[in-house]
């Protein structure tokens, strides 16, 4: 293995962070929208892969925001959305904004 | 010839006995008709076939015989000169019989004490521990709805007016320590220090530690103008201990330090002594006098101020003296009235072993081989390709299905396996592994802190869990743990 192996890794990363962030507004409006287990699945299966991927690449504060909301769309297969779901959504957002924008500066 | 045994068996023999004693007793006119039946109390004649039995054979000596009148005599038996005749000679004891008699009452009114309170304090001892329960299970039902309001209140506090948010979470907190305060007192009253109090010892960060107390302090102090200081004098990163308990005594103290200071500071430092942690908390508060010294870690006790300080439950400092002494500890204080106090935990500093592979990233592995059960491609990739670095095989699977069949096939040292994985869950598929393979260490990954933190009980399933997300620096200390 080689240094050029992870480091191509963290590269091809850092790209795929815009598309992410496309998926999780997609996903997070079809939470918002509609009804039933699909779209709160959906969500949740996401921000758990983005927080166990995003800390392994070294995004600690989108790994962190990603596991907050995904804890609170966990309570959504049982009750309404909390309404501190949109908060936690603009922070996961925010988080991955200032992250696509660090690497393209 | 009149047996003496006969006649102690005849209550209604008639007697003709003139003794002073019984013309007492039975009045002159009634002399002629002398009875056992009319001479002696009831109780007397209700014992009367054994009466004999007492009898002093050698002297003919029948001792406090109580009389109908409440009076007690001896009596003396002795054969008369014909065989027909008995003498009987009556002895008035009634006052040594009733010293002896005073005496008796007082030996069984103080058995009977004696047995009263062995009850009451069996009976004491019962409601005690009813009280413990009682405590026990109405404060754990404050707590639930008290830690749902905090873990609200985090999230309100990001997004709101910050003061209130805060105030509101603080005073929840401040309610949930003296909950937690007066659990582990019933506790440990039910069943002792030793089994009272259970401790989770694991590695403590000491700035995570100094993050947490600033957190939920500094606004507590803010609110009253204090100042509040906090400083590690020692080159310690990082220990071992239980840090819920170790936390708990920081709170405990630092909140009365707050509470009883009107003006000036508090500030907590850690230091380092023989071996030993030493946090000190100080204050410049309303101080204490020797008197309070002595009984300031008596349960319930609180100091008397002018302030409005005297709420709480008077269980902090017991209970953190406590908690010191189950942590091999010691709390101790110094304290000039009117000048301010300092508590001092003293714990022993418990090192974090750093094996030499542990130190150094690059070191080689033991292991031969490792299993990557991991259903997320970023997170497979990236682990493969930093773990190809040693000298491992490595095996991925993208299921628990195919993580078992490889685990079957090749029999890994090492397997990392995500909890949620499509099909057969990665709980299950370890239990699977466990049986087909041994020999293979198991290190779990979730990203639920509750599911996590629930299987860190049970070794069966997994040696190590390893909660998401995590660095690659996490998961190589995690497998060198786990690589022995």
């Amino acid at each position: 293995m080689s240094a050029g192996k992870i480091e191509a890794l963290k590269q091809a990363y850092a790209k795929s962070l815009t598309t992410k962030l496309a998926t999780l507004e997609q996903l997070y409006q079809h939470f918002i929208e509609q009804t039933g287990d699909e779209p709160v699945k959906a969500l949740h299966v996401f921000t758990h892969n983005l927080s166990g991927s995003a800390g392994l690449y070294g995004y600690p504060e989108v790994a962190t925001k990603s596991k907050a909301l995904m804890q609170i769309v966990e309570t959504s297969y049982e009750v309404e959305p909390l309404p501190e779901t949109q908060a936690e959504f603009n922070r996961l957002k925010d988080a991955l904004q200032q992250a696509i924008q660090e690497k393209t500066s | 010839m009149i047996e003496l045994s006969n006649f102690l068996k005849q209550p209604e023999l008639k007697l003709r006995i003139k003794d002073n004693i019984i013309v007492e007793v039975l009045g002159d006119e009634n002399i002629a008709d002398c009875r056992c039946s009319k001479l002696l109390n009831q109780s007397v004649l209700d014992n009367f076939p054994f009466l004999y039995d007492l009898v002093d054979q050698e002297t003919g000596r029948l001792e406090m015989v109580q009389l109908r009148d409440g009076r007690y005599v001896d009596v003396f038996f002795q054969q008369g000169d014909s065989e027909q005749e008995l003498l009987v000679l009556l002895r008035d004891v009634s006052r040594h019989a009733l010293r002896i008699l005073d005496k008796q009452q007082l030996r069984n009114e103080l058995d009977i004490a004696k047995t009263q309170l062995v009850q009451q304090q069996e009976a004491l001892k019962q409601a005690h521990q009813l009280q413990s329960r009682f405590i026990s299970s109405i404060s754990h039902e404050f707590r639930t709805p008290l830690t749902t309001i905090i873990g609200h209140c985090d999230l309100l506090e990001k997004q709101s007016e910050q003061g209130s948010v805060s105030a509101v979470r603080n005073s929840a907190f401040y309610l949930v320590s003296m909950v937690n305060n007066i659990l582990d007192y019933a506790s440990m009253s039910e069943k002792g220090l030793e089994e009272g109090v259970d401790l989770v010892k694991s590695t403590v960060q000491t700035a995570t530690l100094f993050e947490e107390i600033s957190d939920i302090f500094t606004y507590q102090a803010a609110k009253k103008n204090l100042g509040f200081n906090l400083s590690n004098q020692t080159d310690i990163d990082k220990f071992i201990t239980d840090p819920m308990r170790l936390t708990q005594c920081l709170v405990n103290l630092i909140g009365n330090a707050i509470k009883y200071t009107e003006q000036g500071q508090v500030s907590l430092t850690l230091g380092e002594e023989d071996e030993h942690l030493i946090f000190s908390v100080t204050d410049s508060g309303l101080g204490l006098t020797a008197e309070e010294i002595r009984k300031i870690f008596d349960p319930f006790y609180r100091v008397k101020s002018n302030s409005k300080a005297e709420y709480g439950a008077g269980l902090g400092l017991t209970i953190t003296q406590n908690l010191a002494e189950k942590l091999d500890g010691k709390l101790s204080v110094q304290s000039e009235k009117g000048v301010g106090s300092v508590f001092i935990l003293r714990i022993p500093l418990e090192r974090i072993m750093l094996s030499e592979a542990e130190q150094d990233p690059s070191a080689p592995f033991n292991a031969k081989s490792l299993l990557l059960i991991e259903d997320n491609s970023e997170i497979q990739m990236f682990v493969e390709a930093v773990l190809s670095e040693y000298d491992l095989a490595i095996h991925v699977a993208s299921s628990g299905e195919e993580g078992i069949a490889l685990a079957t096939e090749h029999q890994p040292d090492l397997a990392i396996i995500d909890f949620n994985l499509p099909g057969i869950s990665g709980i299950d598929a370890a239990q699977e592994i466990r049986q087909l393979s041994p020999n293979t260490k198991l290190l779990g990954s979730s990203a639920s802190i509750k599911l996590g933190k629930q299987l860190q009980s049970f070794p069966i399933f997994f040696d190590d869990i390893l909660s998401k997300p995590y660095t690659i620096g996490d998961l190589l200390t995690t497998l060198r743990k786990l690589d022995k």
